[in-house]
């Protein structure tokens, strides 16, 4: 279920809600969120709900063990299991058909046979969103860092609840633990004022921005524009735009509607497109996975304690990895690659001093690297990648800018001025008084007037 | 974690639980009666003719919803069909009662297409249970096409639209989310504007048996000497992009046009296939964009199915062919009454309409005409 979507915002939620505030007991609230989820999810895909209560059962038990246990070597063991759970369901239904495909592939360019069947399997929804979260529970617990879930229940309402399932923010169990552990008997005010606000600038960043950027973004990179110069800029800049949009939208929803169940997200997105270097951005976009990558791959490997060549060696893997969680393709694994290099990069300049002083030149710098990156991340193929790279560097010619609708070059522009100029949705002084609620008002149903034509989420495929 | 409510606008005056609580209410009330207003707007501007209301002259409407209703109520029952675009809607019913004796009605809608054809069918027999004998089905070169979306009208829980195959279920609700969406309050505040405007409502209109009457056309042909060559030129704009897109002749559209027949098969109509005219200049003027090659792939395609189901096919193509005069083109694709009665009379005199008895189609592949309704 999308929360762009009538079911969502006319049945769904009024009935969760309702459900969430009516019932007074913990456990039965925990059980309704969780069912409530459940459903959520089901819209979908009903066969892949299983393999989430699996993955909920596995990492419960395993956090309870790890927790329990008193030698370090039997915490370790549950802790491997419980890892080597996650990863493999993850590694099966996201990457298996890219692993068998690119070894048919090099197999094939050796003259040999096929080797392993392409097995066509669908990625569940959301899957890469809650195994890290999972997975996060019982590194935590390893690390003494959080305790075990109360029951079972509060570990399923954790993993399950529907703000967050399919496209995070990443949720930890530390952030949530507190709140679980005393729910909110009532919906203030304040709470459901801020939810509202969140929700709905998350749905207006959606359907009237991102989605206004996506149709001819999208012609673009299936080449229906050509490839010169304007057209190419034009394009990738949409996409530039339309992504960050359309994700800071849904995760400003995801906390929104957090706050309607009287629970706190964090944030997720701090004007990315503002940062002032490479570092800046990864502090400031899609910031519960960074901070995750940071957390739990990055400082393992060593950080940036040790020489300047290991740095650059953990800065690689946890962007290879990274690039690799967002999709099962080349693109995005010389994506993470290319992030990888210009952090390493980034980190020897810094070192040596040679860093922009002009503020403006350093954003215009970043922003430049960031746009190059979305275009691995974006295209289809490599191939493509180098066919759009060529066209941004004009080897293709100049190209008309007229090829767009001029509606999309409005969008462009005022997409550009918010995430350049304007507060972030978190930086926006929000005052619950009448003139907030008739602009948001109209933000909400000049949203849902365009429910019908909405996309689902970009960050729904990862 | 920041909090979301930073500050006030106001900071001599914060605030309090009862704003918060007031912003609540006062959103959700603004909301809730903007989303009413609109779906009122919509449900009673109604301009897909998705709803019973027909309070605003349906200045927007396309020719289905009038026809649908028309086609219920006609008396005595049509036993006879016309199916076809536009290009067919002025060919007089009242020629082909004349010459079989069966009472018929044109079923004609702008943009046709197979799916049309069949919803059409489906429409007739499903619904109203009519007691049809014979259809006559005019198919346009592009009715083919195999990059065009078929008609919004049919992608909506109309009655039509709900009759399509793999129309999604729960189609009372998307009547009901209809109400909400930006593309039906456009239509509705467009029809308000060309009221307000006085704009002539009588472009178009329809008698009794579906015949159309091309007023709009006909008042410009008559206002200009040089009409029809203006109106063709317009026309080669419109249809230049549709054949540059047009590159093979759709499976999905073969696939409904041979379920119509199926259809017609099992409830023992006789049925008459033929290729609409166009005017020469008109077809010049497309032949850089691959109009000669879809026509010719067209034809071969209707010949086939006219082969396996037994059914006359009629090339009508060119107007030479049953003596049309071309002044009787508006615009290249759509004619006068003098022409329609022409072109209606070679679908007769080669259709064999008015001889008698007349047979049943039969299918040549075995076994297709049992699942025809299935």
């Amino acid at each position: 279920m999308l929360f762009n979507s009538f079911p969502f915002v006319l049945v769904f939620l009024p009935l969760t809600l309702s459900g969430w505030w009516l019932l007074r007991s913990t456990p039965l609230r925990l059980v309704f969120l969780t069912l409530a989820s459940y459903v959520f999810y089901a819209w979908w895909d009903w066969r892949f709900v299983p393999l989430m209560i699996a993955s909920t059962t596995v990492d419960y038990i395993a956090g309870d063990r790890i927790a329990a246990a008193d030698r370090r070597h039997t915490k370790m063991r549950w802790l491997a299991g419980s890892l080597t759970f996650n990863l493999a369901i993850l590694g099966f239904f996201k990457y298996y058909d890219f692993f068998a495909s690119s070894v048919n592939a090099t197999a094939g360019a050796m003259g040999a046979a096929t080797l392993l069947p392409i097995l066509q399997i669908i990625l569940p929804i959301g899957i890469s969103f809650y195994t890290f979260n999972s997975m996060s529970y019982t590194i935590d617990i390893y690390r003494g860092r959080v305790r075990p879930a109360a029951s079972v229940l509060h570990f399923s309402a954790f993993v399950a609840m529907f703000p967050h399932l399919v496209a995070g923010p990443i949720v930890r169990y530390s952030d949530i633990e507190h709140q679980f552990a005393a729910l909110k008997q009532r919906l203030s005010s304040d709470e459901a004022a801020q939810g509202i606000y969140f929700f709905v600038i998350g749905l207006g960043k959606k359907l009237l921005l991102a989605d206004r950027l996506a149709s001819p973004a999208n012609a673009y990179f299936a080449g229906s524009f050509g490839h010169g110069l304007l057209p190419s800029w034009l394009g990738v800049l949409g996409y530039t735009f339309q992504l960050y949009f359309d994700f800071s939208g849904y995760s400003d929803m995801a906390v929104g509607l957090a706050h309607l169940l009287g629970i706190q997200f964090p944030q997720n997105f701090n004007s990315p497109y503002k940062a002032l270097d490479i570092s800046d951005f990864w502090r400031r976009w899609h910031m519960s996975l960074s901070t995750w990558l940071r957390d739990y791959l990055f400082f393992p490997l060593g950080g940036s304690r040790g020489s300047q060549l290991e740095t650059i060696r953990n800065l690689t893997i946890t962007m290879f990895l990274g690039g690799l969680w967002h999709g099962a393709s080349w693109t995005f694994v010389v994506w993470g690659l290319y992030h990888g290099a210009l952090l390493a990069g980034h980190s020897i300049l810094r070192d040596k001093g040679w860093v922009p002083r002009s503020a403006w030149f350093a954003r215009a710098l970043t922003l430049f690297s960031v746009v190059v990156g979305w275009v691995f991340f974006r295209a289809a193929t490599l191939q493509d990648v180098v066919t759009i790279l060529a066209g941004m560097a004009g080897s293709h010619g100049l190209g008309s800018a007229g090829v767009f609708p001029s509606a999309y070059l409005g969008s462009l522009g005022v997409a550009a001025g918010l995430a350049f100029f304007a507060p972030n949705s978190w930086e926006i002084h929000f005052a619950p008084r009448r003139r907030w609620a008739v602009t948001l008002a109209l933000v909400f149903v000049g949203s849902v007037l365009v429910f019908e034509s909405g996309g689902p989420f970009l960050y729904f495929q990862f | 974690m920041k909090p979301a409510i930073a500050a006030t606008t106001d900071p001599a005056t914060p605030p309090s639980p009862a704003d918060a609580h007031r912003f609540v209410r006062f959103f959700l009330a603004v909301s809730l009666a903007m989303l009413g207003a609109v779906a009122a707007l919509n449900y009673v501007v109604n301009p897909e003719g998705l709803y019973p209301t027909r309070v605003v002259p349906p200045i927007l409407w396309g020719s289905r919803p009038f026809k649908v209703p028309l086609l219920a109520h006609a008396a005595p029952q049509p036993q006879a069909l016309i199916l076809g675009s536009s290009r067919v809607m002025a060919l007089p019913p009242a020629d082909f009662t004349g010459a079989t004796g069966l009472p018929t009605f044109n079923f004609g809608v702008e943009t046709a297409k197979p799916e049309d054809y069949e919803v059409c069918l489906r429409y007739a027999l499903q619904h109203l249970h009519l007691p049809l004998k014979l259809l006559v089905i005019g198919v346009d070169v592009e009715a083919l096409h195999n990059h065009e979306a078929p008609h919004p009208y049919l992608q909506q829980p109309t009655e039509l639209g709900r009759l399509m195959p793999g129309q999604p279920r729960f189609w009372q609700w998307r009547m009901f989310t209809r109400l909400l969406s930006r593309d039906a309050t456009v239509l509705s505040l467009t029809s308000l504007q060309h009221v307000w405007s006085g704009e002539r409502l009588d472009g178009l209109t329809y008698d009794a048996d579906g015949l159309a009457h091309f007023h709009a056309l006909e008042r410009k042909r008559q206002a200009s000497a040089d009409n029809l060559e203006m109106e063709i030129a317009a026309n080669l704009g419109r249809f230049r992009p549709r054949y540059d897109l047009y590159d093979g002749i759709s499976a999905d559209r073969m696939a409904a046009l041979n379920r119509t027949l199926t259809i017609a098969a099992a409830h023992h109509i006789r049925v008459v296939l033929f290729l609409t005219p166009a005017h020469p200049d008109l077809v010049r003027g497309l032949e850089p964009h691959g109009y000669r090659a879809r026509q010719v792939e067209v034809k071969a395609a209707l010949r086939a199915l006219s082969q396996q189901w037994q059914v006359p096919f009629l090339d009508l193509s060119d107007p030479d062919s049953f003596k049309g005069d071309l002044a009787g083109f508006y615009d290249g694709v759509h004619y006068d009454p003098a022409f329609a009665h022409a072109l209606a009379q070679a679908v007769i005199r080669e259709g064999h309409l008015s001889d008698t008895p007349r047979q049943p189609i039969v299918n040549t592949n075995k076994g297709e005409a049992a699942h025809a309704l299935q």
